[in-house]
């Protein structure tokens, strides 16, 4: 039987999507696989890496309107026959979210989580999110002045986090620097900005994937050796540490959570405690990673919605090591001209 | 006079995609874009272009006019010309 | 046979904008609105020309109340004035049977003289003169009070209507949204609110009747209104407890959202902006939770913009096509920021009368106004219009027909689409004396030789 999945987040630049990665667990996942891409911009790389992608459509941005984005799939589907998507970046999730039942009265099924799941990865819900799985939160106040800034410093000392609404983190160690990072934050940001107890400890992720009724479907954890500017890993080891793993459990069944995700927590040193501190309601990068090692939770997320049997089991072995690379290909001006001028890689399909 | 040196070396494809050789740069064009292309690359002087276009396509002097004047601002803020 | 005509373009390709499928499926145009042709607004009244429609004002109105009121059973909506206060929108409200909303003694005067009386008024606001005070009480209108002050100042107005009056508090708290709105009314949490009830009910002209307050507006998480809901409940329930009072009516305030974009949100509209009825959800089922039925109080909303904002249109026309030194594409239109004051805050939605060919650029729309700061969008990806294209802008219908300003040109006639499909002029475009009327040149001044 095969089966065409199409596959959002191809962009393997600096900042990575988990597209790519996706894909390449499925293609040697044993099963007979049709992987599209979806990109948004006619230079993902993941467009132009045939061995893995089948065939790339552009998509229309999901801050157009809905009606557009719907169109386009239509579209899609109509030329592939699709069994299958799986989005791969937080921007567009809300979108699917919303068209889950279009798409399904289509024939294409997802796994994504619910709009009240994702609600609770926002960084102000984090106590919240934190209390429905009974894993510890980092205490932290939202600031929008710097008023607010010190009586939350006073309150939780230094050294303490001075975090953004959606990206940027910095460990401030007195009033003076926690100010400064508070200003520059708040100038490429916005507000509210929080600030956050400082916790000695490590961070580490888990990648898992739960089905929607509170039934876990593999994990797999690792410690971040390197990381990137942006704070994307780069180099990780895999460990097998059971407080994490029962924690990330706890996610699966206590949100039932649905579809894949990626469970940032941070270890204390001292009392080995687990702290959340984000989670991101899709894939990480780093997918492919697990299913080198046994975990394909691509995989096993297709089986699920087209029908078949899966494994769940999480037996993985500590200490292999990912490490990430960058590539050349070479192509033609040609293939850009294909995607760029029809919407489409490779012959246009009528 | 117009510089069309530029405009010789271009690779245009018939779907409108433009490679130019020398920059690297890349544009995408649509059919009567592409025609009053050809015809610089050929050439001809805007009132050659003017009824060349008149010609083959429904449309008023005065809009065709302004069109190419619009057109070639847009090439020589590319530096095409 | 020749060919149609096409505007003919190049465009180069940059890194991040190589994406025509991004934006060549957004092709918005129409023809009509509610089935009455474009042309014709213009036609009959114009260009620029606000519509408005009947039929949607209603269907959002009754949508909201049916859906609250099946949910509480003591119900009540109040229209908020400033939101749109044209005549014949209040009326269409006040038939479907809400009270007014007023912040001004001017909406206070004005709700009068549509008919409603004083005591189906609600009046809130951070300033009220001492002499609508005293025509409020009068009137027996529910008073809402912003600050200490306005306590003593309510005092002095009621001695001088020579009775006891009842009055409520408008409160602020921390909802777990930011910006906070804490400049209007007692703050929940340091006990402002609780020591304005106490000096209330020491008082011999003043008695408390409820509890006011407005969030913000256009809010995006309903769970605000859960929060607001269990903290004005907690504290009435504190104020009955403590002073043996009875607490008649909460006034949650407005704030829904409309399906408009803000600027700064990402997504579309029609995703990012949750349906209204979780927002009731939010406040029916948490008043339902947090109280026992023999305590039901009446409930008000003031909701504004989800009612009227989609109920309205602008139609405009392209005076002019214009490209900038740097390439821009760009249009000049007969409607700018005098009209619509709200195009600070948000990226309507920009559609063409007419179906047009030729490659969709981000162009920008600017005003008639000789001002910089006079551009209506900043970015409307649009294929090349003609001069007289008619340009729809929506939703017109909240905050603009109230916040337009009288500068540099007239404000132009607002039409309405009545339910059974005729079109009325419910307010003209101005005129000269509409402006000098009220002027007065010193005799002095009147000559002069040029
Ligand atoms: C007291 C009060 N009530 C109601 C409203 C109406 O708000 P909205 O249009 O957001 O529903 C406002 C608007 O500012 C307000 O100040």
């Amino acid at each position: 039987m095969k089966i065409t999945v199409a596959v959002s987040g191809i962009n393997t630049i600096d900042n990575p999507g988990p597209g790519a990665g996706i894909c390449r667990a499925l293609k040697e996942s044993g099963m007979e696989i049709r992987a599209i891409g979806l990109a948004y911009d006619a230079l993902e790389p993941g467009i132009y890496l045939d061995h893995i992608i089948d065939k790339s459509y552009i998509m229309p941005y999901p801050s157009g309107s809905k009606e557009a984005f719907i169109e386009r799939i239509r579209d899609i589907h109509e030329k592939e026959n699709l069994d299958v998507i799986i989005s791969a970046l937080d921007a567009e999730l809300p979108i699917y979210m919303d068209i889950e039942p279009v798409l399904v009265e289509m024939g294409i099924k997802m796994l994504i989580p619910t709009k009240e799941m994702f609600r609770l990865r926002d960084k102000l819900k984090l106590k919240e999110l934190s209390e429905k799985i009974g894993v510890k939160a980092p205490e932290y106040i939202s600031c929008t002045s710097l008023s607010d800034l010190h009586k939350a410093t006073e309150k939780l000392g230094f050294p303490c986090m001075v975090k953004g609404p959606f990206y940027e983190a910095f460990k401030a160690t007195s009033p003076g620097e926690a100010e400064g990072y508070f200003i520059k934050i708040a100038a490429a940001w916005g507000y509210p900005i929080i600030a956050q107890k400082f916790i000695q400890g490590d961070e580490y992720d888990v990648i898992g994937c739960g089905d929607g009724k509170g039934n876990d479907m593999g994990v797999f954890a690792i410690r971040k050796m390197t990381i990137t500017k942006l704070g994307k890993v780069w180099n990780a080891v895999s460990i097998r540490n059971e407080r994490l793993i029962e924690a990330t459990k706890k996610v699966v069944s206590g949100l039932k959570w649905r579809g894949g995700f990626e469970f940032e927590v941070l270890m204390e040193n001292k009392t080995q405690d687990i702290y959340v501190l984000e989670i991101n309601p899709r894939f990480p990068a780093w997918v492919y990673f697990p299913a080198g090692c046994g975990i394909n939770l691509p995989a096993r997320m297709v089986k699920l919605l087209t029908g078949q049997e899966f494994e769940t089991h999480s037996d993985y072995k500590s200490g292999k090591l990912m490490i990430r690379y960058t590539n050349e290909l070479v192509k033609d001006i040609s293939d850009f001209e294909q995607i760029s001028t029809y919407g489409e890689s490779g012959e246009v399909k009528k | 006079m117009m510089d069309r040196d530029k405009l010789s070396v271009l690779a245009i494809s018939d779907s409108g995609f433009i490679f130019d050789p020398v920059t690297g740069h890349s544009y995408t064009a649509n059919a009567t874009g592409l025609k009053i292309l050809e015809l610089l690359k050929a050439g001809k002087e805007e009132d050659e272009i003017k009824s060349a276009i008149m010609d083959e396509f429904e449309a008023s002097d005065d809009e065709v006019t302004v069109d190419i004047q619009d057109f070639v601002e847009n090439l020589k803020k590319y530096f095409l010309v | 046979m020749k060919k149609e005509y096409i505007k003919p373009y190049i465009k180069r390709q940059s890194a991040g904008v190589m994406n025509k499928f991004g934006v060549t499926y957004n092709k918005g145009h129409r023809e009509d609105i509610e089935g009455i042709p474009i042309g014709r607004f213009t036609d009959e009244f114009g260009s620029p020309v606000f519509v408005l429609s009947e039929k949607v004002i209603r269907e959002r109105y009754r949508k909201i109340y049916s859906y609250f009121s099946s949910k509480y059973p003591k119900a009540k909506m109040s229209w908020s004035y400033k939101t749109n206060y044209l005549g014949a929108v209040c009326s269409i409200l006040h038939q479907e049977g809400e009270t007014a909303e007023v912040v001004s003694d001017f909406e206070y005067e004005k709700a009068r003289s549509l008919g409603v009386p004083g005591n189906r008024i609600i009046y809130n606001g951070p300033y009220k003169p001492l002499d609508s005070l005293v025509t409020a009480f009068t009137d027996g209108a529910m008073v809402n009070l912003d600050n200490f002050d306005e306590i003593i100042k309510a005092e002095e107005a009621a001695k001088k209507v020579g009775k006891k009056v009842s009055v409520g508090i408008r409160v602020n708290m921390d909802t777990g949204v930011y910006p906070q709105w804490s400049r209007f009314g007692f703050p929940i949490e340091n006990n402002g609110a609780f020591n304005a009830v106490k000096r209330i009910s020491h008082s011999e002209h003043l008695h408390l009747e409820g509890i006011h307050c407005h969030i913000g507006t256009f809010m995006m998480d309903p769970n605000a209104y859960k929060e607001a809901v269990k903290k004005v409940v907690q504290l009435m329930r504190k104020i009955e407890h403590e002073f043996e009072i009875t607490i008649s009516y909460l006034d949650f305030g407005g704030g829904f959202p409309s399906n408009n974009k803000l600027k700064g949100t990402y997504l579309p509209p029609e995703v990012a902006v949750q349906p209204v009825e979780n927002f009731i959800d939010a406040v029916a089922d948490t008043l339902l939770d947090e109280l026992a039925p023999d305590e039901y109080p009446d409930v008000y909303l003031e909701t504004g913009r989800a009612i009227v904002d989609e109920a309205g249109w602008l139609i405009s026309t392209v005076d002019a096509v214009k490209r900038l030194p740097d390439g821009t594409k760009s249009y000049i239109i007969d409607a700018g920021v005098n009209l619509l004051y709200t195009s600070a805050w948000y990226n309507y939605k920009v559609e063409i009368d007419r179906e047009l060919h030729g490659a969709y650029e981000n162009s920008i729309l600017y005003g008639p106004l000789c001002m910089n700061i006079d551009v209506v969008a900043e970015s409307a990806f649009l294929p090349p219009l003609p001069k007289g294209t008619r340009i729809i802008l929506s939703p017109m219908g909240a905050y603009n027909v109230t916040q337009w300003m009288q500068f540099i040109r007239y404000r132009p006639a607002v039409a309405m689409i009545m339910e059974d499909g005729k079109l009325e002029q419910i307010r003209r475009a101005e005129k000269l004396e509409d402006i000098t009327g009220p002027e007065f040149v010193p005799d002095k001044l009147r000559k002069f030789n040029l």
